[in-house]
């Protein structure tokens, strides 16, 4: 019966949110345009990352990155190019990345207040670390595509080390 | 919780285990190009383990359009940001620290953003101005670095404060019990003696004043008489509010407690007292203490001004303090002077308010009550109260103990309406 009350605060995300997040997602999902089921199971993750972002939904946010992922998969069987499927990833990965700071942010400064620079700086860097590493990746890939070369090996257990210290 | 703190975000743990299944999927069905693309989540994964807290240094401003609000006035609040470190902060989150007892009429006081170097941002909103003293808590700030695997919550304090003080309700004329003493006033009195109003003829005794022998009797009959006048007296008035959290009850979540209409039927009776020439004192039930002594005098009025609106025992949100019920009765006990009446303003919602009531009276200090009714509704919880409160106040009326019960009309009404009804 106590008079005033916290008001409830609506930790939807704001709807530009979802302008980023799809727009990414399906910058991503175009790159499989070479296999119809791949782009469609792509096309329709991105539909549901965006959708999540915009109901704040965690879970349908999870649910389109695994679709847009098996897109991804389904793409490289049915033989879409290496570039391509590199493209698809960074796109999905960096939209679902940015759905989730989208929820994140939301939850703490609300569906009201204005978080559109915190969350384009954030998907920025996110796009950004993906290009470095895709084109690293892409890189070492091209030098060393063919065979079974010793400084594959070498690169290979390199990295291995470097990603063990990165997951400790 | 103690500020800053930092935590870790796990929320890309989730890329890691897409990553190593796109591996797994690649090196099942032999396309060494979704081994490459399961490369790219673990990297994102790994950027957020690799992150380090940052701590932004910030100077942070507050400005608001009045600090001496109206009632309800909508105060704009503007919020200014600087970042004084050397470094880009990349998400910036803040929550300002609303005093509780205003609302947000207008926006909203959280905001996000990213901040270079010597960079400012600013956001604005409005509250509600409300009774009383407010003062503004710290700015929240949550950081985060750039890829939102690290977070650290920080405090900014900003000295801001509000005071809003309503004007003292229009005069209510609560006539007090008939049984004042002391300077000559105009509270009339049972009692005969000097004063304006006819009141009997006694036999003459010596040492009558001249003036005061009804000479026209005199020289028809050759005796001496003496005219009594109805005496009347100053009285001296506590008006004691009811503060305890019984006292913030409210009709409806939303609406403002029964405290606002006690602090303002106490404004309106200190104001008609005060007019007929009476010292008014006021004085609370409640965790915190709060006394100020009857007196007279503009001074005096502007301090009662500023007790009803600012006291701290007089919040309009309730404390969490304790409230010790027989501790306060008898300091308030001691601190009435022995000839005080008092008018209570309570909604009577507990025993405890009505036994006040009836303590107080019994202890030579007659008490007038005054109860803004703060019951609605027809759940059957809300009839019973309702109904409670109601023998509440027909038990205090048959114990001789006036109740001014007020509901939805103005309180200046109400009172003449129960005098009406009362020298009827």
């Amino acid at each position: 019966m106590v008079g005033v009350t916290d008001p409830v605060v609506d930790t939807r995300p704001p709807t530009g949110h979802a302008g980023i997040v799809g727009g990414v997602a399906v910058v991503g999902a175009v790159a499989l345009v070479v296999s119809a089921s791949a782009l469609s199971l792509a096309l329709l993750g991105a539909l549901l990352l965006t959708a999540g972002t915009v109901y704040g939904s965690g879970r349908v946010v999870g649910l389109g990155a695994l679709a847009a992922l098996g897109g991804v998969a389904v793409g490289a069987i049915s033989g879409v190019g290496v570039v391509f499927l590199l493209v698809a990833t960074a796109g999905i990965v960096v939209a679902w990345d940015a759905a989730r700071q989208s929820l994140d942010l939301a939850e703490t400064v609300g569906r009201e207040a204005d978080s559109q620079r915190a969350l384009s700086t954030h998907t920025g860097v996110a796009a950004g670390v993906t290009s470095i590493a895709a084109g690293l990746g892409y890189g070492i890939y091209l030098v060393v595509g063919d065979g079974r070369p010793v400084g594959a090996l070498v690169l290979l257990l390199f990295g291995g080390v470097l990603l063990a210290a990165a997951l400790r | 919780m103690s500020l800053p703190l930092t935590h870790r975000n796990e929320g890309r743990q989730g890329m890691v285990a897409a990553g190593l299944a796109l591996a797994g999927v690649g090196v099942l069905t032999g396309r060494p190009g979704l081994l490459l693309a399961s490369t790219v989540p673990v990297v994102l994964a790994a950027h957020a383990r690799a992150a380090t807290f940052p701590s932004p240094d910030l100077a942070v401003e507050r400005a608001v359009s009045t600090t001496t609000p109206d009632r309800e006035e909508a105060v704009e609040v503007t919020v200014t940001v600087t970042n004084e470190g050397a470094s880009t902060a990349p998400d910036l989150r803040f929550i300002d620290g609303v005093p509780t007892a205003l609302t947000v009429a207008d926006g909203t006081p959280r905001h996000a953003t990213a901040l270079r170097p010597g960079e400012s941002t600013s956001f604005s909103y409005a509250v509600t101005a409300e009774r009383g003293h407010h003062t503004f808590d710290p700015l929240y700030v949550v950081a985060h670095d750039t890829s939102g695997g690290a977070a650290r919550h920080s405090e900014v304090a900003v000295e801001t404060e509000l005071e809003c003080v309503p004007p003292i309700p229009p005069a209510a004329t609560l006539p007090l019990r008939p049984s004042a003493a002391g300077i000559t006033g105009e509270t009339v009195t049972p009692e005969g003696g000097a004063g304006v109003a006819f009141h009997t003829i006694r036999e003459y005794r010596r040492g009558d004043p001249l003036n005061r022998i009804d000479w026209h009797r005199a020289a028809r009959t050759g005796d001496l008489s003496t005219v009594e006048y109805q005496r009347e007296r100053s009285a001296t008035v506590v008006v004691v509010l009811d503060a305890r959290e019984e006292g913030y009850v409210a009709s409806d979540e939303h609406d403002r407690t029964v405290l606002e209409r006690s602090v303002e039927a106490a404004g309106a009776v200190y104001e008609g007292r005060r007019l007929v020439g009476d010292r008014v004192g006021v004085a609370t039930l409640s965790p915190a203490d709060c006394w100020l002594a009857p007196g007279t005098g503009s001074g005096h009025r502007a301090r009662v001004r500023s007790l009803l609106a600012t006291h701290e025992a007089l919040h309009p949100l309730p404390s969490d303090d304790p409230f010790f019920g027989v501790i306060s009765l008898s300091r308030l006990r001691r601190r009435l002077p022995s000839d005080a009446q008092v008018v209570f303003c309570s909604p009577l919602v507990d025993d405890y308010a009505a036994r006040t009531a009836r303590r107080l009276d019994a202890a030579s200090h007659p008490v007038t009550v005054v109860s803004p009714d703060p019951t609605v509704g027809t759940t059957t919880g809300q009839r019973l109260a309702r109904v409670e409160r109601s023998l509440r106040c027909s038990t205090l009326r048959e114990a001789g103990i006036p109740v001014v019960d007020w509901g939805d009309e103005t309180f200046q009404s109400t009172v003449a309406n129960a005098v009406r009804r009362w020298s009827a």
